[in-house]
């Protein structure tokens, strides 16, 4: 296994993949890691712990 | 040489269209396949330009893994282009605040790495913080363990 910083993006090598932008129409199919990471933020927000930034 | 790759946004690129709730980025990654990516900003629920980063392999049914780990050999190029997009979406929304975190701790640490390593860059257009995991947060420190982490233009 490659460590950390072998991996890491040497960004003056790298020239970034074109991409594009879509519209959604509403939330779509949501995978449920995806659910669990905005479970995980929304809670956080309701805990008041986002910070006063 | 990392400001022009991580800056400029005049890279070649298809076709932008604005949209309203969600951006959803997406890319080809082209390594030992060709894998499908996407990058979507979701908005929270209860604050208002405060978003959620999430990324992964785009599958058939239109929706995202976070957790799919597919080592395509190109992970500096996927990087790049999921860093890029994060800089266009602040640009097109600077009130945004981003936050994101990796789907484990190896990957935590690597977007931890990144941000070290390019610091001094981001340092002069974005605030960045870290999400310690006690839940208290503080201005980024280099090579500090964080569990998430939040980005916002200046």
């Amino acid at each position: 296994m490659k460590t950390i910083e072998q991996e890491i993006p040497d960004f003056t090598q790298c020239k970034p993949y074109q991409f594009t932008e879509k519209k959604m129409k509403g939330m779509g199919v949501i995978h449920p890691s995806v659910q669990e990471k905005l479970d995980k933020a929304n809670d956080f927000i309701r805990r008041g712990k986002f910070p006063k930034i | 040489m990392f400001t022009l790759y991580f800056c400029d946004m005049n890279e070649p690129h298809y076709e932008f269209q604005e949209t309203e709730d969600i951006y959803v980025y997406h890319f080809l990654s082209l390594g030992k396949k060709n894998i499908p990516k996407q990058v979507i900003f979701y908005p929270t629920e209860d604050l208002e330009n405060t978003y959620v980063l999430a990324f992964g392999d785009l599958l058939p049914n239109n929706a995202i893994d976070c957790y799919s780990d597919s080592n395509n050999g190109d992970l500096r190029f996927v990087m790049t282009t999921v860093f890029k997009i994060a800089v266009q979406f602040l640009a097109k929304k600077p009130e945004a605040r981003l936050l994101f975190w990796g789907s484990d701790q190896r990957r935590n640490s690597l977007y931890s790495y990144i941000i070290t390593k390019n610091l001094d860059t981001l340092e002069l257009s974005y605030d960045i913080y870290g999400i310690k995991a006690n839940e208290e947060y503080e201005l980024f420190l280099p090579h500090s363990e964080y569990s998430s982490f939040i980005i916002k233009k200046k």
